[in-house]
């Protein structure tokens, strides 16, 4: 183990350089990891064993643990999300509550954003200024100044609030009900950060997509009702279609089955904004922006734990984390569905963020 | 019943009615109380095969007059015990490479794992509750039941006869604000003896350790560690006329334990939970000139009540209750037909049930077996086997058996030992029924076990002792069941085929220069538990599964004299994984383990005092049991045991 260790900065130069591509200078070594797809691993919970891993489109072969490899210590528990600010990384370490800030180049800490409560998804709303959702019943956005790491506002918005999305000068969090129950849609006016509408959606929003009908496409898992550690009740998820400007319903989509025990976490478009993605029992589904109903069949019959669409090729990456024991992997797809190949990853792999 | 017995019985009767009420009106918010019942028989000994065993002795528990299985197993064997931290935190015995849940843990004969998770919580059980702990590696399904891979770890009270009155206070103080206090006495005269002790508990744990999570390692104080806990135990011995006997047991414990966070997450919500036990049995004995009838019930009940308390507010906003019981009866019967043949048979039933937040009612299950054996034993030669036929709920069976023979070499103090048989473990309550995921088909994990060894001693005029043995292992486990996501949740699968392979050697060395006993004693072990299921391209994994260390070596050495004795001892233990794909990043490193002891005894007529100061952990290592859960650094500990009627056998007497 210590000669991983004393190696490793060698082992991470030397994937830097091989990566090269001489038709790109921008994918050179000095560009670090600037470019890439970043694959946050939670790990598996209370294990403290969660990572991130970094590949290149171009490449087949990951950099695992790319954050213990480079810093020398281990990440925490439960590894939530990446973004990516400017040149920094935040990388949301939910159970070790708090957030680690990287050099994006060298990946190297620059510092911790600790004592948070149950941080979920963070969104770079320009170069200065980021928000951070938080906690699992009553939630909060926390302004970050991306360049001192200092939390400088908080706002309030519904239960548990997930990921956020920008649409023009505004920032939309879905309140996903956390451990209880929500139905709303918190829209922040970035320049004065203060709250200026709550929409209702469906049950329990937790991701978002816009199409290239500026149509918002909300994920909404479903109600589900808690007995202490334990579920008492669901109903089923459905997609939620609005308009971003008023929140206003254009219609809403039944998707999954009461009683699946499946709630979808994970939405995505393809670069052309036609093409809607996301999970729910039996796999992958897609639906287009103009559909009404849920194509029942799956577009890839396996169950993922988080997936992406990559921005410039359209080609989906599916993260499936067989057990929490051992590595996960990551696999690319065709827009049409067609495995390219598999590429292990850390433990329980549930998000991805391409730069 | 005799006149003169009347008292002891009364008082056992009313002491144990009276905590059984107490338990019921604890649990009463979260649980349903449950009946429970369970038997045995007395295959359940070392004496019953020819396994390995190993047994803790008065001296060596006296070291440890009134502490929890885990820190006893660690520091006097070298078995691989984990554990969430420091005293009193969750702890496991994974024995020869088996998991938590694959070694059965008796009291008195009578299993008291858990019904929901198979194991048992070690730092639950004090060594108060008995007065023997008897360790038995790979025992085999026939005789003992389910769940006994790794083997059998048996607790044992038995009477001295001789006994009149006996009394010992006990206290201890340490690192950490630990203080412990005990009391115990026993009574009767050779018709009946009474046993009983409780003690008290409480220890901050708020060490010190290195959090690697961090930059630079800082050195920080554990928090929300506080471990409160309690225990009373009796025990009654009564012969009857006509060479009937009765023995009846009860045990009652009540822990408060706050649940600190893995060193990753510091700030996370403050978490407590508090366990309470109540066991009660009765074994019925009548024995006749050459044969012996033994009839032994047993009702056991736990409850588990865990809370998570929000950090900015304290309130608590998570809770969640667990309460479960089982109950046993069970009749078998010996028969001596010549001094060198022993048959056995008997059968046990058993129900075992759980209600709690995480099942959709009461959930139970009724097991039942019928078992029987037989041995022949000569002055060289023993030689045994066992059948037992298990009956679970909806009809399945099993059969199971195992041959044992030893063999004493005359003339050159040489035993040479071997057993087979093959084992299973039935899926518990949890794997069963947990809502959402349990899985209501899941078949009984099972195997086949082989074990052979020898063991060499050899006593001189001076008395000096030395003894070697070795025993070579190997055994299959198929169907071991495995926690696995299934979408949004997680559910038990008979995923796993292990294969667990090794060898253990040790040796022991007492003598005498002048005035003064040295004794040494070394063990090691080598432990391969191989993951062996084919990978998708046709090939094996083979490797080893997480948490269980290849090699493993504990040496001790003391010196004693005139009533003093000074005590050192050193463990290692080796590098573990922590995953199944065996990531060398998520490897906990080697552990080196060094305590240091001495201690006095001072004889006053027919009293006698101890007094003893420990040092654990001498070398301040920084180590983990369980990854991210840091381990106590050093700790100091002054105790005083002070007993009464020494001529008597009383706890930690030595």
């Amino acid at each position: 183990m210590q000669i991983i260790r004393s190696i490793a900065p060698f082992i991470v130069s030397a994937f830097m350089l091989a990566s090269c591509n001489p038709d790109n200078p921008g994918d050179s070594d000095e560009s670090g990891f600037q470019h890439g797809a970043f694959i946050t691993n939670e790990g598996a919970f209370g294990n403290s064993n969660g990572s991130v891993s970094y590949l290149r489109q171009d490449s087949s072969e990951s950099v695992n643990h790319l954050f213990e490899m480079v810093n020398g210590r281990p990440l925490g528990d439960v590894v939530q999300s990446f973004s990516i600010a400017g040149t920094k990384g935040f990388i949301v370490v939910n159970n070790s509550q708090k957030v680690e800030v990287v050099d994006l180049k060298s990946f190297e800490s620059i510092g911790i954003i600790d004592g948070l409560e149950y941080p979920r998804y963070i969104l770079a709303v320009n170069e200065e200024k980021a928000y951070l959702s938080v906690g699992n019943f009553t939630g909060q956005i926390l302004v970050i100044d991306v360049a001192t790491h200092r939390i400088t506002d908080t706002i309030p918005c519904g239960m548990g609030p997930e990921h956020m999305i920008l649409y023009n000068d505004q920032v939309i969090v879905a309140n996903s009900g956390g451990w209880g129950n929500d139905s709303t849609l918190t829209v922040i006016d970035t320049h004065s950060d203060k709250v200026i509408a709550t929409w209702n959606t469906g049950k329990n929003p937790t991701d978002m997509v816009i199409d290239r009908n500026d149509n918002l496409w909300v994920l909404c898992k479903g109600k589900v009702v808690w007995e202490g550690w334990n579920i008492a009740f669901e109903s089923g998820s459905s997609l939620w279609v609005g308009n971003p400007d008023n929140g206003e319903v254009i219609r809403e989509i039944s998707i999954g089955s009461i009683g699946d025990f499946y709630w979808p976490q994970s939405i995505g478009i393809d670069p052309k904004g036609k093409n809607i993605y996301f999970l729910e029992a039996g796999g992958l589904y897609v639906i287009n922006y103009q559909e009404q109903t849920q194509n029942p069949e799956a577009l890839v019959a396996k169950t993922f734990y988080g997936f992406g669409v990559d921005p410039e090729t359209g080609r989906i990456y599916g993260l499936s984390a067989p057990s929490f024991t051992a590595a996960g992997w990551l696999m690319r797809y065709e827009p049409t569905g067609g495995l390219i190949d598999s590429i292990e990853v850390g433990i329980g792999p549930n998000h991805i963020v391409f730069n | 019943m005799g006149k003169n017995r009347k008292p002891a019985f009364i008082v056992f009767l009313l002491t144990t009615f009276f905590f059984r009420w107490a338990v019921d009106l604890y649990a009463q918010d979260i649980i349903i109380p449950i009946e429970q019942i369970t038997i045995s028989g007395y295959a359940k000994s070392s004496q019953s095969g020819s396994f390995q065993s190993i047994r803790i002795d008065s001296l060596q528990k006296g070291r440890y007059a009134i502490s929890d299985l885990a820190t006893l197993l660690k520091s006097e064997t070298n078995i691989n015990v984990t554990q969430y931290g420091g005293e009193g935190s969750l702890s496991s015995i994974r024995l020869r490479g088996s998991g938590p849940s694959h070694t059965q843990v008796n009291w008195n004969g009578i299993p008291i794992n858990s019904p929901t998770t198979g194991s048992i919580d070690l730092s639950l059980v004090s060594s108060l509750m008995a007065d023997e702990v008897e360790l038995i590696y790979g025992a085999s399904g026939s005789l003992f039941g389910s769940g006994t891979f790794g083997g059998s770890l048996n607790l044992i009270n038995k009477p001295d006869w001789n006994n009149r009155l006996s009394f010992m206070i006990f206290g201890e103080a340490g690192s950490w604000n630990h203080y412990k206090t005990g009391v115990g006495v026993r009574t009767g005269n050779d018709s009946w003896q009474y046993h009983a002790g409780g003690y008290l508990q409480s220890s901050r744990n708020n060490y010190t350790y290195r959090n690697t999570f961090m930059p630079g390692s800082p050195v920080e104080r554990r928090t929300n560690d506080t471990l409160k806990t309690s225990g009373f135990q009796q025990h009654l011995f009564l012969r009857l006329p006509r060479s009937w006997s009765v023995q009846a047991g009860m045990w009652l414990q009540d822990r408060d334990k706050d649940l600190p966070a893995a060193m990753s997450s510091g700030y996370g919500n403050p978490a407590n939970q508090q366990d309470q036990s109540f066991r009660l049995f009765t074994r019925i004995s009548k024995i006749w000139k050459k044969s012996v009838l033994e009839i032994v019930g047993s009702r056991f009940a736990d409850s588990l009540l865990y809370t998570e308390y929000a950090r900015t507010t304290n309130q608590a906003f998570r809770q969640s209750g667990l309460y479960s019981g089982s109950s046993s009866a069970g009749l078998s019967g010996r028969w001596y037909p010549s001094n060198t043949l022993t048959f056995e048979a008997g059968s046990e039933v058993e129900s075992q049930k759980a209600r709690g937040s995480s099942f959709t009612g009461i959930m139970t299950e009724y097991r039942g077996a019928a078992f029987g054996s037989a041995r022949y034993k000569t002055e060289h030669l023993t030689f045994m086997t066992g059948l037992r036929q298990v009956l679970l709920s909806g009809s399945q069976t099993r059969t199971l058996y195992s041959l044992s023979a030893r063999y004493e070499v005359p003339g050159i103090n040489l035993l040479i030992r071997g057993q087979a048989s093959n084992k299973f473990r039935l899926p518990t309550l949890n794997e069963r029924f947990w809502q959402p995921g349990g899985n209501p088909s899941l078949l009984p994990e099972t195997g086949t076990g082989v074990e052979s060894g020898l063991e060499w001693g050899q006593k001189s005029e001076s008395g000096s002792e030395i003894q070697l043995s070795t025993t070579f292992f190997f055994q299959d486990i198929h169907n071991w069941v495995q926690w696995v996501p299934s979408g949004t949740y997680w559910s038990p699968e008979n995923i796993r085929f292990v294969r667990c392979q090794g060898f253990e050697a040790s040796g022991n060395y007492s003598g005498k220069i002048g005035a003064v006993r040295a004794t040494i004693n070394s063990t090691y072990s080598f432990t391969e538990s191989l993951d062996m299921n084919i990978l998708s391209d046709n090939t094996r994994l083979a490797g080893q599964i997480p948490y269980v260390p290849r090699h493993q070596v504990q040496s001790r050495f003391s010196l004693a004299f005139r009533g003093f004795e000074g005590f050192l001892s050193y463990r290692f233990t080796g590098s573990r994984y922590t995953t199944d794909d065996h990531d060398p990043w998520l490897m906990l490193k080697p552990i080196h383990i060094a305590d240091f002891s001495m201690s006095h005894k001072l004889f006053l007529k027919e009293n006698e005092v101890l007094i003893s100061f420990r040092v654990n952990n001498l070398l301040n290592h920084s180590y983990q049991l369980i990854r991210a859960y840091p381990a106590p650094g050093r700790s100091f500990l002054l105790s005083m045991n002070y007993m009464f009627n020494q001529k008597s056998k009383i706890y930690a007497d030595n």
